[in-house]
């Protein structure tokens, strides 16, 4: 039997996300508190290089180091399962990326060869010289 | 006194003018020009976008892949060993994060040194040997992953295998038809190529 490739994208997904949540949280509380690495890692009884191992990404995380970590903030996590099923579909989109332009095509047809504006060379000038007052 | 107001000196001067100065001020032909070539990649098939993972979640940011890149992940996608899938995996899961708009700092996402050249690498620690994918933003939050290298065959930093993967970069992005990369020269602030949820550290002191 082969292990399943899309449970594994979860297994690293929710990783991921737990991390997300348990970094955030410890540096509000560091920040609100005035904590340090070092005053977290003795509150669990770790190294502080242990402490900046973890922080630096959820791939060998247990169950046991995000226990570990919330401890050392004094917070516990609070589970939910929710089933996919029943999730709501965001509308959240890269609105920059996709937002409306000139036609595209006409850009990189136009401007792709030289990579700059042509300098301007209006057809009228508007100058004002002087002005009087009647 | 000279005032030129007819309808057309007011056409092509004045308002010629202040569409070129905004274009030329704000980069907006940069950006013009990456995005018709990056639309013209996805229709020549150079470029791929990378789906999340999750239909039900937002994607506030783009992972653009190369061709080589995709089928690399494409051929890892056919592992049957235990140990591969979930090293392909876990790189799938990490470009999905970014989509996602998840929390990014530099042990995932990182701008190589020296940055002018605009180099970054997407680490995709675990399980070993390690995965790195390198690539470039064409816009802030649009990241161009060009190819994908196991770690151990890069050595140290700076290495001729290093360098020379940089340039593996560089030679993928010019075949995908993209001008320059985005760059946020000389500040190089992080959150400008990333520009929502995410640190070039974690903020703790130590």
């Amino acid at each position: 039997m082969t292990y399943n490739y899309a449970a594994a994208v979860a297994a690293g997904r929710n990783r991921n996300r737990i991390f997300e949540k348990v970094v955030k949280a410890i540096v509000a509380t560091c920040d609100e508190k005035g904590l340090t690495r070092k005053d977290i890692a003795d509150r669990i009884g770790r190294k502080p290089a242990q402490l900046s191992k973890w922080l630096s990404g959820p791939s060998n995380w247990t169950l046991d180091t995000v226990s570990d970590l919330l401890f050392g903030i004094d917070a516990e996590i609070e589970c939910e399962i929710v089933f996919n099923k029943d999730r709501l579909r965001s509308n959240q989109f890269n609105e920059e990326f996709f937002k409306p332009t000139l036609d595209s095509q006409y850009f990189l047809d136009t401007f792709s060869s030289q990579k700059r504006m042509p300098l301007s060379n209006p057809i009228h000038t508007i100058k004002f010289e002087e002005m009087s007052v009647n | 006194m000279t005032f030129d107001l007819s309808f057309d000196s007011h056409c092509h001067s004045f308002s010629d003018n202040l569409i070129e100065q905004r274009v030329v001020d704000r980069g907006l032909l940069n950006y013009m020009l990456i995005h018709a070539a990056i639309t013209d990649a996805l229709q020549k098939g150079l470029l791929r976008e990378a789906q999340a993972h999750a239909p039900w979640v937002g994607t506030p940011r783009t992972f653009l892949m190369c061709a080589e890149l995709w089928s690399a992940i494409e051929e890892g996608r056919q592992s049957q060993d235990i140990a591969s899938i979930k090293r392909w995996a876990s790189l799938e899961a990490d470009i999905s994060h970014f989509i996602e708009g998840g929390y990014v700092n530099e042990d995932l996402l990182k701008q190589l040194e020296d940055f002018k050249h605009e180099h970054w690498e997407l680490r995709s620690v675990r399980p070993k040997p390690s995965l790195r994918v390198f690539g470039r933003f064409a816009l802030p939050n649009v990241f161009v992953g060009t190819h994908v290298v196991e770690r151990r065959l890069l050595a140290e930093k700076h290495s001729f295998n290093w360098e020379h993967q940089r340039i593996v970069c560089e030679d993928h992005w010019t075949a995908a038809g993209l001008p320059d990369p985005f760059t946020d020269d000389p500040d190089f602030a992080y959150s400008s190529y990333i520009t929502n949820n995410a640190t070039r550290r974690i903020e703790v002191p130590i």
